[in-house]
């Protein structure tokens, strides 16, 4: 699945991405309404009342993407140490 | 350990031989050497006119503005013939000392790009002819040795100097002569001094304890918790807790993956013979060959020198440790360097794990992990979960080192007119990974971006809203996404990728101003240790990591603190913020730190690296947060961000003048001085925004998050 189409995916870089449909992903999502979890993710750490992490398959980003209380979603990044 | 060390690399190749960038000559399908890296281009094309048509269709919808192919299977030989060599230009002064010349030209052909951790093995011991010693040691490129021997107005000194660095210094004035010689022994760190922590040098009346009742969290890689300075006087464990995140479950509930062990589970493991394979821990001593990173930042941070006879700067603080791991998706690229990756979704587990362990406990965490891109304004999700983790209740801290890229040109920024041109050239490197880099523009503007390989050719246009992937049948080789609207500000961000197959030469990235109005932009290149590329005409401000520029998180410089005059270190990363905002807010000793090395139980190691310099102000926060608890002040993020840019020793163009390297100047413990009842004005025990004094009558209405003194 290509990730470009997804508006409410934070940027990654230039590098082009995509996975399998079933790829269970991690990320960082923001949402409009407090405390609000939407059905297609599992929720890993609240981190703030709109905001925690969760993970998800890949699939389930479209139903991420047209979620209007679904504000931001962050793949995971990698970080090496400086 | 982790970043700084590439085992298995060999840089002994001689100028004679593999590409001046890096590149191995290309070979045909036969293997016979069809061109070296200056005539690489016309060679290429002329290899690919021979091949059969179907290697150089392009299925995508961009191939009718493609000029000419580009193959991303250039092959990458382990073998090279003969006919293969050739003279490589190297571009080396002719008139250094040969054995320098020979240094730099390994580097050249593919030593690190990057300025790491523990740079060791990238410095060489010099012998230098100096007129002005005191110029010569401000170079902060010069960890200076000794003096031998003074005549005629000249002083011949030793000293280490970084490799890269080595034409830099030769050319400056002061230096009249440059000879490499035999390594020196390395002086001792000067973290706790330069920062006035020891107890003697702490300012009358302050008692931080040593950080006694503090929190201090590391999120990073190898923990040698049985390293002395961890441990207590009866051989138990300092360390709370540690949460490995790629360690097998062990079914304790206070953890969602990995597996967490607690002070008992690391006592227990103490009295093993093998204590790491008792945990069930990475084995340290085997899979760190020069000392693991996160134990070092440790040391610095709250070591307490019981093995190493050095403490470091909160030695009584309580820690917790999280041993970072990604095991989320592996993106082809960077993330399949053989190198320790975090990843940014358990990096905010790892530091929303560290505040709920501490519960109401003052707590403080330091991060030493990043990369170059990003918007660079605090708004990517991280860096937002961050802030709301640090605003969430007082006497919390996010340290966050500044960058080690100051030194790479990965930055350039311009401003387009009206319907304007402007070309970024991109100095790409041959590499298994292949390079990004990322433009961004405000929201509203609309620019087109064109890709021109180094011979000329036009590999399209990708209009504003659009992507344009290039490639073979079977491999994309340049991908543009213009995109708009990104969804955390609003801005329009531009990605590039060039396989790395692709790279070892010039290419321009043609920016068209489609808009009549004035558009302003910033770019970054993505950071890739030891295939670092760079822009043609860097502009070396803005670049601060990729989650440095949040608005809660404290970012910290680093300098050396060997030299009277705290030279900034030449890869420490610079600010502002792309928008605007005056960070790093402090800098710290972060140059040749000798801190614990693990495996050792006792010994040291030398690194260097904002990574060094973050846990040092990591320190000095524990210690304030410290004499606050003493004090029953509480403090928010901005108060004590506040009180370290106030405390600030020797501010290099006087008081509050804040600088893209250093910030606001060198943290010091004057800080904690700042929080003296006696400095405050009766019932002024409320610490507001960094915008108003550090300590201040408290507001008749407290502001959300304000942090007051408990009734």
């Amino acid at each position: 699945m290509d990730f470009s189409k997804f508006k409410k995916l934070e940027t990654m870089g230039g590098r082009p991405r995509d996975a399998d449909a079933d790829r269970v992903v991690t990320a960082i999502v923001k949402v409009r309404k407090a405390n609000y979890h939407p059905r297609a993710l599992a929720v890993r750490s609240q981190i703030d009342n709109c905001l925690f992490t969760a993970e998800f398959k890949v699939r389930d980003l479209s139903d991420l993407e047209s979620d209007p209380l679904v504000e931001t979603i962050s793949l995971s990044k990698a970080l090496p140490s400086y | 350990m982790a970043s700084s060390k590439k085992p298995g690399r060999d840089n002994t190749q001689d100028a004679i031989g593999i590409g001046a960038d890096n590149t191995p000559p290309v070979l045909s399908e036969t293997g016979s050497a069809i061109a070296d890296s200056g005539l690489r281009s016309a060679a290429l094309a002329a290899h690919l006119a021979r091949l059969p048509s179907s290697r150089i269709t392009l299925p995508f919808s961009s191939g009718e503005i493609l000029t000419s192919a580009v193959n991303s299977a250039l092959p990458i030989s382990p073998r090279y013939a003969w006919s293969a060599l050739s003279r490589k230009d190297l571009h080396i002064n002719p008139d250094m000392d040969p054995r320098l010349q020979v240094a730099i030209a390994k580097r050249k052909m593919g030593a690190p790009g990057i300025a790491r951790a523990s740079a060791g093995a990238d410095e060489i011991a010099v012998i230098a002819k100096v007129d002005d010693i005191g110029e010569w040691e401000k170079l902060s490129e010069v960890r200076a040795g000794i003096t031998l021997g003074s005549a005629d107005g000249q002083h011949i000194v030793t000293a280490r100097i970084p490799i890269q660095r080595i034409e830099f210094v030769r050319s400056q004035p002061c230096v009249k002569s440059l000879k490499s010689s035999q390594p020196i022994k390395p002086a001792l760190s000067a973290t706790t001094k330069s920062m006035k922590l020891t107890p003697s040098l702490l300012p009358a009346q302050v008692s931080p304890g040593g950080g006694k009742g503090v929190v201090i969290g590391i999120v990073d890689f190898g923990c040698d918790f049985a390293h002395k300075n961890f441990r207590k006087p009866d051989g138990k464990t300092r360390i709370e807790s540690i949460w490995n995140q790629a360690g097998q479950l062990n079914g304790n509930s206070e953890v969602p993956y990995g597996r967490l062990y607690k002070q008992a589970d690391i006592d227990k493991a103490l009295k093993k013979p093998a204590p790491y394979r008792h945990l069930g821990y990475p084995e340290l001593s085997q899979d760190f060959i020069d000392g693991a990173h996160g134990t070092h930042v440790m040391d610095i941070a709250a070591g307490n020198g019981r093995g190493s006879g050095v403490p470091g700067c909160a030695p009584e603080a309580t820690l917790i440790f999280v041993e970072a791991s990604a095991n989320d998706i592996h993106w082809s690229g960077m993330e399949a360097v053989a190198q320790s990756f975090g990843d940014s979704v358990q990096m905010l587990e790892a530091v929303n794990f560290i505040f709920e362990q501490a519960g109401n406990r003052p707590c403080v965490v330091n991060l030493s992990l990043g990369t170059n891109g990003g918007p660079h304004d605090g708004t990517t999700l991280l860096e937002q979960g961050l802030d709301l983790l640090v605003k969430a209740k007082p006497n919390r801290a996010v340290v966050i080192a500044a960058s080690n890229s100051q030194a790479d040109h990965i930055h350039t920024m311009g401003s387009l007119g009206a319907h304007d041109v402007i070309d970024l050239g991109w100095n790409t490197r041959y590499s298994p990974f292949g390079q990004e880099m990322e433009l961004w523009m405000p929201r509203g503007s609309r620019v087109a971006v064109e890709v021109i390989a180094p011979d000329g050719t036009v590999l399209g246009v990708a209009q504003p809203g659009t992507n344009m992937p290039i490639g073979t049948d079977d491999n994309i080789v340049v991908y543009v996404s213009n995109r708009l609207d990104e969804p955390n500000n609003g801005d329009n961000m531009v990605g590039i990728f060039i396989a790395g197959a692709m790279g070892g030469a010039q290419w321009t990235i043609r920016l068209h101003n489609l808009a009549a109005t004035q558009t302003p932009f910033h770019g970054w290149i993505e950071r890739m240790d030891d295939y670092q590329s760079s822009f043609a005409s860097p502009v070396d401000t803005h670049t601060l990591g990729s989650i440095s520029c949040g608005h809660e998180t404290i970012c910290v410089g680093s300098y050396d603190a060997h030299k009277n005059t705290r030279p900034l270190s030449y890869f420490s990363s610079h600010g502002p913020t792309r928008d605007g905002r005056e960070k790093p807010e402090v800098s710290a000793p972060g140059h040749a730190v000798l801190a614990a090395r693990s495996g050792t139980t006792t010994g040291v190691v030398q690194m260097w690296g904002t990574s060094m310099a973050a846990p040092a102000v990591t320190g000095l926060v524990a210690l304030i947060l410290a004499d606050a608890k003493r004090q029953n002040i509480a403090l928010t993020s901005a108060g004590l961000r506040d009180l370290l840019v106030k405390g600030v020793a020797q501010a290099p163009s006087g008081p509050n003048a804040w600088q893209p390297g250093y910030g606001n100047g060198c943290a010091s413990s004057a800080s904690l001085s700042l929080l003296q009842p006696a400095a405050q004005p009766p019932g002024a025990l409320t610490l507001q925004g960094a915008t108003q004094p550090a300590i201040a009558p408290p507001p008749a209405t407290p502001a959300p998050g304000a942090a007051s003194r408990p009734d």
